[in-house]
C-alpha cells in the first residue's frame, strides 16, 4: 500500500511588514566594554599629560634632548627614537607637553593591540589584560611621560602583536626591527625571550621574523649611532645605553623593589601566580602554544631584569614584568571569573564575613598605629595577631572546600583593587606627594631662571652655575641664553647659584629666598610598614625633600 | 651577604648557560663539562664583554654586563637548539651535574668564610689587583685605562680582572667586596675544573665494577691541587715548636727554618732556635714562615694554588687556574676524539671554532705566560688525534690546517688589547746558575711529581718494551731544550761560566727532571698506539715534567734579569707544572690502589705519603693567617678601613660616587718629603711600590697622574723616556702638594690636566705640616670628613642653552 504523499505545507511568504524591525546598527555588549575600557584606559592617561611636573627618567632624558637639540653635548642624550623626536618638538616649543602628547598618542594604540590579540588571549581575557594595565600606576607613568622609553610599552605589546599574528609583510618586520633597535630596553625582555625560542625550538616562524627585521635593526643602528644626526650618543645602541642608565642613573628616587611595594605587588604577586599556572600548563601539554611559551619566556627575561635591579633607581623593570603578566593574568583571569559563578555564595558568604570583619578591626588598629608610627602595647597587638590568624582561617576555610575556593579570587580582588586604584589616581593625577614621579624640577627652578636671568640683564655680567648643579639646571634653564658653568669663581660673573651649603663668595649678595632646584619625594617604603600603611590610607601625608641652593647677586660697589 | 649571594648566582648563571656549549666539547666527560661551565661561561661572556665594549656597542656601567649576559642567554639558547644530544646528555650526567653545582658551592662558600678573615685589601701587590678589576668596571672606554698612569691605557694582562668584573657588576656587588668573592669564584671554578678532568682521566682508566672510585679521584684531585703544598710545611712543624732535628734538616737543605744563627739566608727565621709557636700551628708572622717557604730555592719564587689563595693576591697566575685547567680539558677532550682534525672541520663548526679560539686567545689575555705552555699542549692533542688516523705528514697538515686559522681568530679577537700591551719579556737565555738543589726539588714538587709517576707502575710489560722502543724518538724532548740551552750560552757566550756555574747537585736535579721527562713522554707515545686511556696521563703528566726541566735550563729575561734572572721563570712554570700534574697525580694514585696489587701499591706509596705531608702547610697556614679564626671578620675588602680610619673610608667612597670615571685625581706620590736643616723640603723615600700610594685610583678606578712608579716600568718598559716621564709626573703631583704660592700649584694642576686633588691621610703623612698650600683658598671644596678634604680644579666655560 502507498500512501499518497503529504502534501507540502501551505506556507505564504510573510509581508516585509510582519518581521521585527531590524536596528540600523547593533552595538554588542562586549564592543561597548571595550569601547569603555579604551576610553578609561586613555582618560587615567589624559591628566598627567598636561599636568605632571617633569621628573624621574623624563627630566634626564628631555634635558639630554634640550642639549641634542641645541647641539650642546650631553650624555644624556641615548638616541632612542622618541628621545630624537622629542629633541624635534622642543626646537618648535620648549615644553614637555608636545613631545607627552606624542607619548600619549602612541600609548593610546594599546587597546587596539590588545583588540586584536583576543584571539591568543581569548576575548575577556584581551579586555582584562587592558583593564589590568589601565590601572598599572608605573606603566601609567611610563606611557606619558616624555623619557626616552616613551615608545617602550607599546611598541613591546604590539611587537608581541606581530610575534602572535606573524603573517606581517616583510616591511611591517623591518619597521619594527628599526623601533625595536631605537627604543629602550623594555622591549628588549621580549626580542630577546622571542630569540631564546628561536634558537631552542628552531622555530621557522620567529626565523624568518629575524631575517626580515634585520635590515630595519642594522638601519636603526646605523641612524642610532649618528644620534640621529643630532648628536653622537656614547653608546651606539639604544637599548642597552637606556639598560645601563637604569642602572647607574637616578630616574626614581624610589627603586624597583620600592615601586613593586608601593605600587605594583598586586599585578606582581596575581601575575606570578597565574604566570605559574600557565607554566604548569605548558609544562604538562605535549605540544604547548608558541604563545604561552613565549608569554612565559618574555616575563621570566623581564623578571630575570628585575631581579638585578631590585636596588636600581627605576621602576621600568617593574613595568617590563607587569606587562607580559597583565596578558597572561588577563586570559587565566577571564577563565577563573567564570569559575566564582560557581561558588557556594552562601556558604562562603559566612567564611567572608568572618575574614572581612576580622581583617576591618585588625586594619583599624594598624591604621591607627600609623598616624602616630608606632605600634600599640601588647594587648592591641595580641588583639591584630588574632583578627588576622582568624581572618586568615577563614580564608582557609573558604580554600578547603572545592565549591567556595573561587570565592578567594573575589578576596584576592578586592584586596589589589585598594592599592591599584589609589596608585592609579595618585599617579594619574600627579599628585604632589607621590613618590612617582620624583625626583622632579618644581616650578620654582623656572622662577629662578627668570630671576636670573632680569639680574644678569640689569647688572650686566654672567649668570654662573656651580658645577656640581649643571645637570639640575639644564631643563628649567632652557632657552637662557649663554650661562656660565664653573668651579670657583670666574670673573664677569653676575648671578652665582650655588650649592646652599656653600661659603659666601665675597663682594656677592645674598639673594634672600628658599631656592629649590630640585625636589624629592621620599619613599614610604623605606621606613617600615606603618610608615607605608600611613600613606596608603593618606597618600599626601609624605613629606619631600627640596634640593636648596643659595643665590648671590654681585655686589653694587 | 646578599653580595656574596648575587655574585654566585651571577657563577652560577653563567655557568648554566656555558652547559650547552661544554657538551659540544666535553660529551665523553662524565659530567658533560659541567665541571669547566664555570670557567667556560665566565671567559665567553667576558671575552663577549670586552669585545662589545671596545666596539662601543655596549654602555658602560652595569647595564653593559647585562647586556653581554643577555647576548649570551640567546646563543647558549641557539647552541642547545642546535644540539639534539644535550637534553639526553642531560638526563644522563645530571647527578654529576649537581655534584659539580654542589662541590662549586660548598667551595666557594668555604673560601668566602676563610676569606672574611683576611678580606683587607692591602699589603704584596694587592692593591695593583684592586686597581686593575676598578679599571676593568669604572673605565668609560674600553680597552680600559690605566688608573696609575692618567691618560693611558692599561697595559697588562688583565683579562682575569674583566672575569671578576663581570661577575662582580653581574652580582651586584662594590668591588670591594667583588676581590674577595673572585677569589671565591677562581678558588671554586678550579676545584670543579680539575674534579671534571680527574674523574674522566680515572672514568676512562677504571673497570667498570671500580668506577666507584671514579668521585674519589676527582676529590684526590682537588686535594692536591689547592690543599696540597711544599713539604717544606712539616719542616715548619718541628721548627717552630723546637723539635728540629738538624741533621734531616741539612739532609732537605731546610736548615734555614731552624734560625738564621744555623743558615743565615733570606727568609730563615730571625730569633734563636727553639719553640716559637704559642699554639699548635707556628704563630710567627704568615709573612715570615709561610711566604718563606715559597722562596725555598734561593733567587726565585715556588708558589703553589694553596699559598696564592691564602695569600689574597688576585694576580693573572691565579685567575688563571680554572682557564688553564678548561684548556687542559679541551686537549684531553680533543684528543679522545676520533675524527681527524683540519680545516673542513672548522668550516663545518664554526661556532666551536670561535670558543675554542677565544679559549686560546685567552690564555695569553689572563696570563701571558700560560699560552705558549696550553696552546702548546691543545696543538699536540690535535696532532695526536690525527696522528691516530693519518700519516704523519698529513696528520701534521690537517692540524696546522685546523690549529692556523684558530690562532688568526685569537690574534684577531684580542688585537685591541695586544696593541697597548707591552711585554716584559725580552728573549730566550740559558739559566747559569748553581741550579736546584735536589732536596728542594723533591719537597716542593715532590706532592705532584712522585704520585705522577705512579704511571709507570701501571704499565704493562709489553708496555715497557714499547717505552724502550719509543724513547729514542722521544728523547729529543729532552735533547732539544738540552740544545738551546747550549746554543743560547754560546750565542750569550756564558758556555763556560755556566758550565761552572752548574754544581753538581744542579745536574743531578736536571737528570731528575730529564729522566721523568723522558719516561712519561716515552709512556704517552708507546701507549698511544694501543689507543689506551693511560695516554693523556702520561702525556700531561710529561707536560708537567718538561715545565720543571725547562725551568733549570733556560729562562725568560725580564726586568728582573739582573738581579733574580730565573725569578719569573721558575716561578710561572713550576706553578703552571703544579696545576697541570694535580689531576694525573690523583688518578694514578687512585688507578694504583684499584689496581690491588703489591708494585703499584708500592710505586705509588712515596707519592700518597708525599701528598700527606705536603697538607701540612695548608693545615697549619689557614689557622696561622685567621689568627686562630679569632680576627675581626668583613666581608668588603674595605671594612678594615670604615672601622679604622672612617674619614679616609668616606673620601675613598665619595671619590668613587661622585667623581666622574674619566676624571682624574691627584694624590700623593707616596714619596716622602721633609724639610732639612736648611728649611729646604727634601726628599727622605722616593720608593713608592708597595706603599698606599696610589690608594685612592687603587680604590676607585679613577686615573691618577702617577702610581706604583717601579710597576709601571715594568708594564711599560724601563726606557730612559718612560722614566723621565714618570718621574716628572711624580715631581708635578708633588708640587702641587708643596707649592709656594696657589699659581704654582694650579699650574702644575694645569700641566697634569688634573680635575681633582684629595687631601687625604697619605698626603697629610707623606708632605712635612705646613708645606702643602692653603687649597681651601683657590680650590673648589667638593666633600670633607674627620679633616680630610677633596677639591676640584677650578674651571669654567660657557655653555649654550638656545
Amino acid at each position: 500500500m502507498s500512501s499518497a504523499p503529504a502534501p507540502a505545507p501551505v506556507t505564504s511568504p510573510r509581508r516585509k511588514s510582519d518581521t521585527p524591525p531590524q536596528p540600523l546598527f547593533a552595538v554588542s555588549l562586549g564592543a561597548l566594554l571595550w569601547a569603555a575600557g579604551a576610553l578609561l584606559f586613555l582618560l587615567v592617561r589624559v591628566a598627567l599629560t598636561w599636568q605632571a611636573p617633569v621628573g624621574g627618567a623624563e627630566l634626564v632624558h628631555l634635558s639630554g634632548a634640550w642639549n641634542a637639540s641645541i647641539g650642546v653635548s650631553d650624555d644624556r642624550f641615548v638616541a632612542t627614537l622618541f628621545q630624537a623626536l622629542s629633541a624635534g618638538l622642543l626646537n618648535i616649543e620648549a615644553s614637555e607637553v608636545p613631545p607627552r602628547v606624542l607619548a600619549f598618542l602612541a600609548t593610546a594604540t594599546i587597546p587596539a593591540a590588545l583588540w586584536l590579540l583576543r584571539p591568543q588571549l581569548g576575548d575577556g581575557g584581551a579586555l582584562l589584560a587592558l583593564v589590568l594595565l589601565t590601572f598599572d600606576p608605573l606603566a601609567i607613568h611610563l606611557g606619558v611621560a616624555a623619557s626616552a622609553m616613551a615608545f617602550d610599552l607599546p611598541l613591546a605589546i604590539w611587537l608581541f602583536v606581530a610575534l602572535a599574528r606573524p603573517a606581517l609583510p616583510v616591511w611591517a618586520w623591518s619597521a619594527l626591527g628599526f623601533l625595536v633597535v631605537t627604543a629602550g630596553a623594555l622591549p628588549l625582555t621580549l626580542v630577546l625571550a622571542a630569540l631564546v625560542l628561536m634558537g631552542l625550538r628552531r622555530d621557522h616562524a620567529y626565523r624568518r621574523a629575524a631575517y626580515f627585521a634585520l635590515p630595519g635593526a642594522i638601519a636603526g643602528l646605523a641612524v642610532a649611532a649618528v644620534g640621529f644626526g643630532l648628536q653622537r650618543p656614547d653608546a651606539l645602541v639604544p637599548p642597552f645605553a637606556v639598560l645601563a642608565g637604569n642602572y647607574a642613573e637616578e630616574w626614581s628616587t624610589v627603586t624597583a623593589l620600592g615601586g613593586i611595594a608601593l605600587y605594583s605587588w598586586p599585578l606582581v604577586l596575581g601575575g606570578g601566580v597565574c604566570a605559574g599556572m600557565l607554566a604548569w600548563r605548558v609544562f604538562n601539554s605535549p605540544e604547548p602554544e608558541r604563545d604561552d611559551l613565549l608569554l612565559l619566556a618574555w616575563a621570566g627575561l623581564a623578571f630575570a631584569w628585575l631581579l638585578t635591579s631590585l636596588t636600581a633607581h627605576s621602576t621600568v623593570p617593574v613595568v617590563a614584568l607587569t606587562t607580559p603578566l597583565a596578558l597572561i593574568t588577563g586570559r587565566q583571569l577571564a577563565v577563573a571569573l567564570h569559575g566564582m559563578a560557581r561558588v557556594d555564595w552562601p556558604r562562603a558568604s559566612v567564611f567572608l564575613s568572618v575574614a572581612v570583619l576580622a581583617a576591618g578591626v585588625a586594619a583599624f588598629y594598624v591604621i591607627r598605629w600609623s598616624r602616630v608610627n608606632a605600634a600599640g602595647d601588647t594587648g592591641e597587638r595580641l588583639l591584630v595577631i588574632a583578627m588576622v590568624v582568624v581572618a586568615l582561617a577563614a580564608l582557609a576555610g573558604l580554600a578547603l572546600r572545592r565549591e567556595t575556593l573561587g570565592a578567594l579570587l573575589g578576596v584576592a580582588l578586592a584586596v589589589a583593587l585598594f592599592p591599584l586604584l589609589s596608585g592609579t589616581f595618585g599617579v594619574g593625577l600627579s599628585g604632589l606627594a607621590e613618590p612617582v614621579p620624583s625626583p622632579v624640577s618644581p616650578l620654582q627652578a623656572r622662577e629662578l631662571r627668570r630671576l636670573a636671568l632680569e639680574t644678569a640683564r640689569e647688572r650686566g655680567g654672567d649668570v654662573v652655575i656651580h658645577a656640581t648643579l649643571e645637570e639640575h639646571l639644564t631643563w628649567p634653564f632652557r632657552d637662557s641664553g649663554t650661562i656660565v658653568v664653573a668651579a670657583g669663581l670666574p670673573p664677569g660673573a653676575a648671578v652665582l647659584i650655588l650649592p646652599a651649603n656653600a661659603p659666601r663668595p665675597e663682594g656677592f649678595d645674598v639673594l634672600e629666598g628658599n631656592w629649590q632646584l630640585l625636589r624629592t619625594v621620599d619613599s614610604p617604603a623605606n621606613d617600615g610598614f606603618l610608615r607605608y600603611v600611613k600613606w596608603l590610607v593618606d597618600r599626601s601625608s609624605n613629606p619631600s625633600q627640596p634640593l636648596r641652593v643659595a643665590v648671590y647677586t654681585r655686589s653694587n660697589e | 651577604m646578599s653580595d656574596v649571594l648575587g655574585f654566585w648566582a651571577a657563577a652560577m648563571s653563567l655557568a648554566v648557560l656555558a652547559l650547552p656549549v661544554a657538551h659540544r666539547f666535553f660529551r665523553r666527560f662524565p659530567d658533560a663539562g659541567a665541571g669547566f661551565a664555570p670557567a667556560l661561561g665566565l671567559a665567553l661572556v667576558s671575552a663577549l664583554y670586552f669585545l662589545l665594549r671596545v666596539a662601543d656597542l655596549l654602555p658602560f656601567g652595569r647595564g653593559g654586563y647585562i647586556g653581554a649576559a643577555a647576548i649570551a642567554v640567546v646563543i647558549a639558547c641557539a647552541a642547545a637548539g642546535h644540539d639534539r644530544a644535550f637534553v639526553p646528555a642531560v638526563r644522563r650526567a645530571w647527578p654529576a651535574m649537581f655534584a659539580m653545582a654542589g662541590l662549586f658551592a660548598f667551595a666557594f662558600f668555604s673560601f668566602v668564610a676563610y676569606r672574611s678573615y683576611v678580606s683587607y685589601i692591602a699589603g704584596t701587590e694587592q692593591p695593583m689587583d684592586f686597581m686593575y678589576l676598578n679599571a676593568t668596571l669604572a673605565s668609560p672606554e674600553y680597552p680600559p685605562h690605566d688608573p696609575w698612569l692618567a691618560g693611558e691605557r692599561a697595559s697588562y694582562y688583565y683579562f682575569g680582572y674583566v672575569q671578576v668584573g663581570v661577575l662582580t657588576a653581574l652580582g651586584g656587588a662594590p668591588a670591594s667586596t667583588g676581590y674577595g668573592l673572585g677569589l671565591a669564584w677562581t678558588f671554586a671554578a678550579g676545584a670543579t675544573g680539575i674534579a671534571s678532568l680527574a674523574a674522566a682521566l680515572a672514568r676512562w682508566n677504571l673497570r667498570r665494577r671500580r668506577r666507584t672510585l671514579v668521585p674519589a679521584a676527582a676529590g684526590l684531585a682537588v686535594v692536591i691541587l689547592l690543599g696540597s703544598a711544599t713539604m717544606g710545611g712539616a719542616f715548619e712543624a718541628f721548627a717552630a715548636h723546637g723539635r728540629a732535628n738538624e741533621t734531616l734538616f741539612e739532609a732537605a737543605r731546610m736548615e734555614w727554618r731552624i734560625s738564621c744563627q744555623v743558615e743565615d739566608r733570606d727568609f730563615c727565621f730571625p730569633g734563636p732556635p727553639g719553640d716559637r709557636a704559642t699554639s699548635w700551628y707556628p704563630t710567627e708572622s704568615f709573612f715570615g714562615w709561610a711566604f718563606g717557604l715559597t722562596r725555598t730555592i734561593p733567587g726565585t719564587i715556588t708558589e703553589f694554588p694553596v699559598f696564592s689563595f691564602l695569600l689574597g693576591d688576585l694576580h693573572p697566575h691565579v685567575t688563571a687556574i680554572p682557564l688553564v685547567i678548561l684548556v687542559t680539558g679541551l686537549a684531553v677532550a680533543t684528543w679522545r676524539g676520533r675524527r681527524p682534525l683540519d680545516l673542513l672541520v672548522l668550516r663545518r663548526r664554526p661556532f666551536e671554532a670561535i670558543v675554542v679560539a677565544l679559549l686560546l686567545g685567552a690564555l695569553a689575555f689572563q696570563n701571558a705566560w700560560d699560552v705558549a705552555t696550553f696552546s702548546g699542549l691543545f696543538a699536540a692533542a690535535v696532532f695526536a688525534r690525527n696522528l691516530r688516523v693519518l700519516p704523519a705528514g698529513r696528520a701534521l697538515v690537517g692540524a696546522a690546517g685546523y690549529l692556523l686559522p684558530l690562532g688568526i681568530i685569537a690574534f684577531l679577537a684580542y688585537l685591541p688589547w695586544l696593541l697597548d700591551f707591552s711585554s716584559q719579556a725580552s728573549g730566550l737565555r740559558p739559566y747559569a746558575g748553581a741550579g736546584t738543589e735536589p732536596a728542594h726539588a723533591i719537597l716542593l714538587f715532590g706532592p705532584v711529581l712522585l704520585p705522577s709517576l705512579a704511571l709507570l707502575a701501571l704499565l704493562k710489560p709489553r708496555d715497557w718494551r714499547a717505552v724502550v722502543a719509543v724513547a729514542p724518538l722521544t728523547a729529543w724532548l729532552v735533547l732539544l731544550p738540552l740544545g738551546a740551552w747550549v746554543f743560547l750560552a754560546r750565542r750569550y757566550d756564558v758556555l763556560d761560566a755556566a758550565l761552572d756555574a752548574r754544581q753538581a747537585h744542579g745536574w743531578v736535579t736536571l737528570g731528575m727532571y730529564g729522566a721523568c721527562v723522558l719516561v712519561l713522554s716515552s709512556a704517552a707515545v708507546a701507549l698511544a698506539r694501543r689507543r689506551s686511556p693511560l695516554v693523556p696521563l702520561a702525556a700531561v703528566a710529561a707536560g708537567g715534567a718538561l715545565l720543571y726541566f725547562g725551568a733549570e735550563l733556560l729562562l725568560i729575561r725580564d726586568i728582573f734579569f739582573g738581579s733574580a734572572p730565573r725569578l719569573n721563570t721558575v716561578f710561572k712554570l713550576t706553578y703552571q707544572a703544579w696545576i697541570l700534574l694535580s689531576a694525573p697525580a690523583a688518578v694514578a694514585i687512585v688507578l694504583a690502589v684499584a689496581r690491588r696489587t703489591a708494585v703499584p701499591g708500592l710505586v705509588a706509596a712515596p707519592g700518597v705519603a708525599a701528598v700527606l705531608v705536603s697538607l701540612v702547610y695548608g693545615i697549619m697556614a689557614v689557622p696561622n693567617r685567621t689568627e686562630g679564626f679569632e680576627a675581626r671578620t668583613y666581608l668588603d675588602g674595605l671594612g678594615l678601613l670604615r672601622d679604622v680610619d672612617p674619614a679616609e673610608y668616606a673620601i675613598t667612597r665619595w671619590v668613587d660616587a661622585h667623581v666622574p670615571p674619566g676624571d682624574s685625581i691627584v694624590e700623593a706620590t707616596g714619596r716622602r718629603w721633609a724639610r732639612n736643616p736648611q728649611g729646604e723640603l727634601v726628599i727622605t723615600e722616593a720608593s713608592v711600590d708597595y706603599t698606599d700610594a696610589g690608594r685612592i685610583s687603587a680604590r676607585t678606578g679613577r686615573q691618577t697622574p702617577i702610581g706604583w712608579y717601579f710597576h709601571e716600568i715594568q708594564w711599560r718598559g724601563a726606557t730612559d723616556a718612560n722614566g723621565f716621564r714618570f718621574t716628572q709626573r711624580q715631581d708635578l703631583v708633588d708640587r702641587v702638594y708643596t707649592a709656594e704660592s696657589p699659581g704654582a700649584a694650579l699650574a702644575a694642576l694645569a700641566e697634569l690636566e688634573a680635575d681633582y686633588v684629595v687631601v687625604g691621610r697619605v698626603e697629610q703623612n707623606r708632605y712635612p705640616p705646613g708645606a702643602m698650600p692653603d687649597f681651601d683658598s683657590f680650590l673648589d671644596l667638593r666633600f670633607e670628613s674627620g679633616g680630610l678634604k677633596v677639591y676640584a680644579v677650578p674651571f669654567s666655560r660657557r655653555v649654550a642653552t638656545s
